[in-house]
Order: C-alpha cells, then structure tokens, then sequence
C-alpha cells in the first residue's frame, strides 16, 4: 500500500515537474556573451526494512543548478553547485562540484581548467548529478562520490587538455595535471598537484564508444583516509581500467572495470572492480535494464576500508520526456560484514 | 432476462480484442516526406556519409569531412522525421544526448532550432557553415541539397523520409 502512494505521489509530482519543465532554457545575455541556467533535481523513495538500516522514506536528492556561459568563439564558462541535505549536520550544505574555464584551441582540442570530472571510464562523465540523464536511480558503488564512500577520485582540481573526433579512427583523450587525493578547492597547504590522468577512447560509431584510462597518484603521510585516519606513510596510488559503451536505439549496455592498486611503506594492495548495465528500449519511451556490481577493497590496503560489495539490480525506466524521468528498481545487495538486503527504489528525476 | 453463456461472453471479447488489434496494426504506414540536407551553396561539399550525419547531428563531429566547421541547424517540423530516419533515435534520445553534451561541458549550445522551412533558407544562405535539414518540397536554389551515402533525395536508396 506504501508503494502504492509513493507511485502516486511520484506521478502528481511528473505530472508538475513537466509542466514547470516547458520553459526549456533561461538564458542572459548582454550581447556578448550568453549564459544559461539549467537545473536538475530528484525525489526517491526507498523501502527500508531488515539489513538495509534505514526506514522506507521519500529522499530529497541534490539539487542542482548548472550555469555555461559563452564569453567569445574560443572561451565559455561551466559552474554547477549542488546544494543537498547533509545527514551529519542536519542542514543543507552548498558543493561546488564543477567550476571549469574551458578555451578551445582547434575544433578538435580544448583546454579546461578548474575543477573537473577525472576522466576515468564512461560513467564518472557521461552521467554525474543530473539523476535524469542517468540510466539507473543511484550510481554503481566503483563511481560513487568520494564522500558517499566511492573508490575512484571522481573529481579533480587541475587543468585538461582533451581531443575529440580524431583521426578515421574518431579518437579522443585526455591529459590531466592534478592536486593529489584528499584534493581541496583552494589552495591551503595541504594540497599538492601530483596526480596524472590519462584516458583514450574512440568513439567507433555513433552508438559504440571504447576507452582505457589510467591515474597515477603521490600523496603525502597525513593525509585524511575515507575510513576516518591519516595515512602513516606516503602512498602511490594507480588506477587502470576500460570500458565498452553501447547506446542505441533499442538496446544499451555498458561494462566499466578499474582496479585501484595503493603502494606504502614497500607493500601494494590492488582492488579489482567492475559493473555490468544493460536495457532494451521497449515502444520508444519505457527501458527495463539491470545491473550486476561487484566492488572488492583489500583488506591490507593502507587507504580504503577493506569491502566486498556486490548489488544486482532489476529496473525500469521511463522516460516521459528527455528532462523528466521515472525509475523503479529492485535491488539485492551483498555487503561484507551484513546480511543480504532487498530493497524497492522509485525516483523521480528532473530538469529543468 | 436470457443468461448468456460464459464462452459466448469469451468469444465475443476474443472478437472485440481482434477487431481492436486489427485497427491498431492496420494503419497504413504511408512513406514520410523526403527530408533534404542543405548547406550553403558556396560550401564545396555536395556528400556526406550517413555516419558523418549523424556524428554531426549528436554532437559528436564538429567539423566538415575536409575539417571546416559545421554550424547545425534543425527544421522543428522535419526534427522528428530526421532524428528516426538519419539519426535512427527517438527525437526525446537525440534531445537527452544534447542535454547531456551540454551538461559534460562538450557543448555550450544545441542546433540552432527553426520553425519555418524559410527561416531554416534564410539561416543556410547567412551562413557558409551552415549544414541543416528541411522537406524537399521547400528546397531552393538559396542552398544546396547534399547526397547522404551517395543517393540524392527520392532516390530509391534515400533514407531520410
């Protein structure tokens, strides 16, 4: 009966969030330069119950606000702030997840400089807190942020040069100077720009892309862990990883693997993980997909909390329009250290 | 009152259900306008590969195959033709791709959207880098029709209509 009025009150809410959605672009522009407000925003319902320790509740997710601004042919501006609901203080809290002046150097070559996405895999940039744009209701544990316990340095502060639509072979990469883990948005002592990404791709057709990717990292003792310590010793952080990417028409699949291998005090520990994503449009607008994860975090490693996660997941999306959406999804996790916990997810995501 | 049998009721609905799917699937599917590509007309190109259009068309080409910049533009009456047709998605797929370009920072804008066959000519003629798309029946000589693949607009071969 829950889930009944969950549905309901999800699609009330589609029903105003697609009204409100017929404004399609807010833009300012003085003649010079043109700047245009988009936004995204999600409501999620999840069940609670036996080993998922929590309540079934309705979430209010990030509330997004994404400002580009075209200052000349060559240069423009990308900000997105964040602003949610912070469980530990019990207010809401402002993130500046993106702040990047980009310069286009050729059609095919571009610089930005800021605070990026890592170009690590597909999924970290192809889909990021807009929620409508991406395939499932939460993002696979391996590219999860790094504060809600996600593995990969999703963010970095730094600058990028990136090539696209290179060659017959329609390739593209990108180099990344960066801070080091742990990465703060100003500079206050504890930063230090040691980390190097390097990602390839091809994009083969239209619908099948392709990419290795690869991060190298120093970072100093002392440095905070995301299990809540310092770190006792310098540490060398390397990811490797590739993905395979297929969106078409009908059918979309995707399979993303990275392994992350720290190296202190003379001992390396690797941690090997992959997701697998597939759906099959049905009538245009209604995709039923599923998903299987499996994220594994060694237990000598000198910076991650030791972890074997695993989640399948059985979805449905449909996609009202291209800024409204609707998942329900049921999934089954596995988590070291608890029993195995289902749950029902709905999400209703937006833009606007 | 006379009590009607239940397989009578049963054959009936089987009926009705029938004549329904008849009606729903028997629709003719008449064949669609033909949807021409135009460019200016000092723009030396006169074909593209089907595979470039839609790489232009998603974003994910920016250039002419001899590397000059295109500038999209998009007929709104002849979008949803042309994104089944040539770009072989549904026109809410094409949308959510553009949004998401938008949102990664690999575009700053969408195509240029028109709502006239006249204003897609008037855009094509101002600009040499113009490349967009509009129904045959309205082509002019103010741009120049491309082939795709080699095959001119109602050529058996044709794809965008």
């Amino acid at each position: 009966m829950r889930l009944f009025r969950a549905l309901a009150c999800c699609t009330l809410l589609l029903v105003g969030a697609v009204t409100s959605a017929a404004a399609q672009e807010h833009v300012m522009s003085d003649g010079e330069t043109k700047t245009v407000l988009h936004g995204f925003t999600d409501l999620t319902y999840r069940t609670g119950g036996a080993n998922t320790g929590r309540t079934s509740a309705f979430g209010l997710g990030q509330f997004d606000l994404y400002i580009t601004s075209r200052i000349s042919d060559r240069l423009s501006f990308l900000g997105e702030t964040v602003f949610e609901f912070d469980d530990a203080s019990s207010e809401f809290v402002v993130d500046v997840e993106r702040v990047i002046a980009q310069y286009a150097l050729t059609e095919h070559l571009r610089i930005d400089a800021g605070k990026v996405h890592t170009p690590l895999g597909y999924w970290n940039n192809a889909y990021h807190h807009g929620l409508v744009m991406q395939p499932t209701i939460e993002r696979p544990q391996l590219v999860q942020f790094e504060d809600d316990g996600g593995p990969l340095p999703v963010h970095t502060v730094g600058v990028q040069l990136s090539g696209r639509d290179l060659s017959d072979a329609h390739l593209g990469f990108d180099v990344l100077l960066g801070n080091a883990l742990g990465n703060r948005p100003t500079t206050d002592g504890r930063n230090e720009a040691a980390s190097v990404t390097l990602a390839l791709h091809s994009q083969i057709t239209s619908a099948l892309r392709v990419g290795v990717s690869g991060y190298r990292d120093h970072v100093r003792s002392g440095t905070p862990t995301p299990r809540g310590d310092s770190l006792r010793a310098p540490m060398t952080q390397t990811i490797g990883g590739g993905f395979v990417a297929f969106f078409a028409d009908r059918a979309e699949a995707l399979v993303e693997g990275h392994q992350v291998s720290n190296r202190s005090a003379g001992r390396t520990s690797s941690s090997p993980s992959w997701f697998a994503y597939a759906g099959v449009r049905v009538g245009g607008r209604v995709v039923p997909y599923v998903m299987h994860e499996d994220v594994r975090l060694s237990d000598d490693d000198p910076y991650f909390d030791a972890d074997r996660f695993q989640r399948e997941t059985l979805g449905i999306r449909f996609e009202h329009t291209a800024r409204s959406v609707l998942k329900a999804e049921l999934r089954s996790r596995d988590r070291r250290g608890f029993d195995r916990a289902t749950e029902l997810g709905l999400q209703l995501a937006v833009a606007f | 009152m006379g009590q009607r049998s239940l397989p009578g009721d049963v054959v009936r609905l089987a009926r009705a259900v029938a004549v329904f799917a008849l009606l729903a699937t028997a629709v003719p599917r008449t064949a669609g306008a033909q949807i021409a590509v135009v460019v200016h007309p000092s723009n030396g190109i006169e074909e593209l590969s089907l595979d470039k259009l839609r790489r232009l068309f998603l974003g994910q080409a920016r250039t002419f195959p001899a590397g000059d910049h295109a500038r999209l533009a998009v007929h709104s009456g002849s979008s949803a033709t042309f994104d089944r047709a040539a770009l072989g998605l549904q026109p809410e797929i094409v949308r959510s791709r553009w949004m998401a370009m938008i949102f990664r920072g690999e575009s700053t804008s969408i195509p240029t959207e028109l709502a006239t066959p006249d204003d897609v000519k008037r855009f094509v003629h101002d600009h040499p880098d113009a490349i967009a798309f509009l129904p045959l029946s309205q082509v002019d000589a103010s741009v120049k029709t491309i082939s795709i693949d080699g095959h001119r607009p109602n050529d058996a071969g044709y794809v965008i209509h």
